[in-house]
């Protein structure tokens, strides 16, 4: 998924996931989702700290679920916390299949990569910049997507500062 | 194990060995790089030792020359030339027929023969080598012209098998190997996949507890009846698929005898090496870590428990010492053993060390297997230039132990003066099933090796002691350090209006604990699963387990959390001493 590279060749056309988190809407290439199921018991793994909610018996196999809204940094709205809207997206990365929670899944859209523009800097530390893919103009407003990789990688990012500090 | 089944192994291996050595030089060809001249040189070293193992010396000496010659370009840097290639692969099929008329034991008839060729077929590249090393690049480009020409000449020598055809396809060469095909009895199944159908079983043992708990509650007889007899078929294959994961110590006791025999010839001394069970099954992991701690020990058995022949003989011994390698099975174990009836450990000096050392406080006059074992393999024991002078044991030894450790296993030293000594390792058969104690902490089921647990007590709240301000428990003369949950990790017990604790006494060998849980569940055979990519790797999570309730436990390793809580003690001690 690399912006330089998809510009540089022909524009493709490709379908995104949309979702909600908080008020904010988000994109993710279907081809990336393996699928999304209603939230199941979610086990806290000893020892890990956020993002990692824990993890979950999906059909036999363990998955770790991210809380994804404090990767990106996104509000969790209050009232939402209950909501019967949510959602876990499993999707497969270089670091295995991982599972996210999302406020609320909306809609299959289809979008040109050309269109995928580069995301203002809107943080002092990058983060968000690191984990988005860029921003995409869509039928219904505008849609960030993101790039599961990155959101690994920030991730292990986290794990691996809140392991330094506990060995401080 | 028979000389059959030796063969067997060896030429699964052999053939296994030359289809990657013919891959290898040909990806040689199309990509020259070090990684590839790498994985063709660990193989021809392979198959050197491999066949070594089984005496064909002529299968050992055309190896050699051809690691020799890889051996040269990896450390010289230098590719092989891709004219040389031809004469590579020709290699590679003489050394297949070597093996084959070596497999039939007829090798005296063409071995010579063969390995001529190989060896005609190398001398140029290897001449062509050697000075390069040492000349310009520019220089060697004309050398290479007439040496191809050798390799062709030595080539279309009269009587040559192999040559007919393009020599630049290797199909044709298939023809000739076709001729000494050897029937394959035995197949090798990538670990992987082996691992997958253990999982997979173990997620049907788990599917079979819960259709069985659904007939129950549904109160079919009939239902219940038919899911008993699928569950007696689970477990046979279940038993199949865990012996399918065994591999027979055979796979690396062999390697010993070299061992032995080369070492006794460099010490002087006289040494009889015996193996028994050496068919014994082990799990490929256990078998792949022991490999090192074996030589370890039966290293030290030979330098410093076997005594020379003089000093034997005026000690009323036979002149030839003894080392025997054993592996037996035990109830959930496998023992090996490594005796030798050597001097035996020198306890007064092993005392006396440690009282300097201050290893162990109170050194009593007798030193229990325990403590003699605890402290030969404590860290500050093993340096060489330390122990050897005294009682030459515990070179590497805490290796040895922790490599034990953390296969799960535990290790006995024996030892008589005079008489020999007796290391025994207790190693378990299988790594991804266990025994555990399942407990719970606020509302989580976790788990813990059952041989990690000595008992479970139920204590009065209120009961507990405290010295320096950490809390212990008493259990008679015994004062156990009480620990709670949230002192290893994030949690909490929950919080309780009962009188009572419930407390697991953990017993890692080295350190005893008290830790608190709000309830004790009980003890499960349980499948150990790894945990996924982000949540691997966590210090004191071996890994998890679904339950048959589809919850997932995580297995503690007491060995690492009792550790590293001892690490951080003198951090908090400090603390306290400045306030």
């Amino acid at each position: 998924m690399d912006i330089e590279k998809r510009n540089a060749t022909e524009s493709e056309s490709f379908q995104l996931v949309t979702f909600r988190l908080g008020r904010e809407n988000y994109g993710i290439p279907v081809s990336e989702v393996k699928e999304i199921i209603r939230p199941i018991k979610a086990f806290p793994v000893p020892g890990m700290a956020e993002p990692v909610l824990g993890v979950i018996n999906l059909r036999g196999e363990i998955i770790p679920v991210l809380e994804i809204h404090s990767v990106l940094g996104v509000e969790e709205d209050e009232d939402n916390a209950k909501s019967r809207k949510k959602r876990v997206i499993i999707l497969d990365s270089s670091e295995g299949r991982f599972g996210f929670i999302v406020d609320e899944v909306k809609d299959v859209v289809q979008v040109e990569s050309k269109d995928i523009r580069k995301s203002p800097e809107v943080s002092s530390d990058h983060s968000f910049e690191e984990s988005v893919l860029g921003i995409v103009q869509g039928e219904n407003g505008m849609l960030i997507c993101i790039d599961p990789e990155k959101i690994v990688k920030q991730c292990l990012d986290i794990k691996e500062l809140f392991e330094e500090c506990l060995n401080v | 194990m028979k000389v059959n089944d030796y063969k067997a192994l060896f030429i699964s291996e052999a053939n296994e060995i030359l289809k990657v050595l013919e891959e290898g030089i040909m990806d040689l060809e199309k990509e020259n790089n070090a990684a590839c001249l790498e994985e063709i040189f660990r193989n021809a070293h392979n198959m050197k030792g491999m066949s070594g193992a089984m005496g064909y010396s002529h299968v050992v000496e055309a190896s050699h020359a051809l690691e020799n010659i890889l051996d040269l370009c990896k450390k010289g840097d230098m590719a092989v030339e891709s004219s040389e290639i031809d004469g590579l692969l020709r290699v590679v099929d003489h050394l297949r027929e070597l093996v084959e008329w070596s497999i039939e034991g007829k090798e005296n008839q063409e071995g010579e023969r063969l390995l001529g060729e190989i060896m005609a077929l190398l001398s140029p590249v290897s001449e062509r080598l050697i000075p390069k090393g040492r000349s310009e690049a520019g220089k060697d480009e004309k050398r290479t012209e007439p040496d191809i020409a050798q390799i062709n000449e030595s080539y279309d020598k009269p009587g040559e098998i192999i040559a007919e055809g393009d020599p630049q396809d290797p199909k044709d060469s298939n023809a000739v190997r076709e001729r000494h095909h050897v029937e394959i009895i035995s197949t090798r199944v990538d670990l992987e996949r082996l691992d997958n159908l253990m999982d997979l079983v173990g997620e049907l043992i788990v599917s079979r507890i819960r259709l069985s708990s659904i007939a129950h509650e549904l109160g079919s007889k009939q239902l219940e009846a038919e899911i008993e007899s699928s569950g007696k078929l689970i477990s046979e294959i279940q038993k199949d698929v865990m012996e399918a994961r065994l591999v027979p110590a055979e796979q690396i006791f062999h390697r010993f005898k070299r061992l032995v025999r080369d070492t006794s010839k460099e010490l002087g001394k006289k040494v009889k090496f015996e193996i028994i069970g050496s068919e014994i099954g082990l799990d490929r992991t256990v078998l792949d870590r022991m490999g090192e701690p074996l030589v370890h020990l039966i290293r030290n058995a030979m330098d410093h428990g076997i005594e020379s022949p003089e000093e034997r003989i005026s000690s009323g011994k036979s002149e030839i010492g003894k080392i025997t390698l054993i592996a037996r099975r035990e109830r959930n174990h496998v023992v090996v053993e490594v005796e030798d009836d050597g001097r035996g450990i020198d306890m007064e000096a092993v005392r006396k060390k440690a009282r300097q050392k201050s290893i162990e406080n109170q050194i009593d006059e007798e030193i229990s297997e325990d403590e003699l074992c605890g402290i030969l393999s404590a860290p500050g024991f093993s340096t060489r230039d330390r122990v050897s002078r005294y009682s030459g044991r515990g070179v590497g030894m805490n290796v040895v132990k922790d490599t034990i450790d953390s296969l799960g296993g535990s290790m006995r030293i024996k030892s008589v003066k005079s008489e020999g000594t007796i290391i025994s390792m207790y190693l378990p058969i299988n790594l991804s099933i266990i025994k555990a104690l399942l407990f719970s902490v606020s509302g989580e089921i976790h788990a813990l090796p059952i041989e990690y647990v000595r008992e479970t007590a139920r204590v009065e709240y209120g009961s507990f002691k405290t010295i320096r301000g950490k809390e212990v428990y008493q259990n008679g003369e015994e004062l156990i350090p009480v620990v709670r949950p949230r002192d290893l990790f994030e949690m909490n017990n929950e919080k309780t209006r009962s009188r009572f604790f419930k407390l697991i006494i953990i017993d890692t060998g080295d350190e005893t604990a008290g830790l608190i849980v709000d309830h004790i569940i009980g003890q499960q055979d349980v499948v150990i699963k790894g945990l996924p990519g982000m949540v691997r790797d966590i210090s004191g999570i071996s890994g998890a387990t679904i339950l048959g309730s589809g919850m997932i436990a995580f297995i503690w390793d007491p060995k690492v959390l009792l550790q590293e809580r001892c690490m951080n003690e003198p951090d908090k001690e400090a603390v306290v001493f400045e306030d």
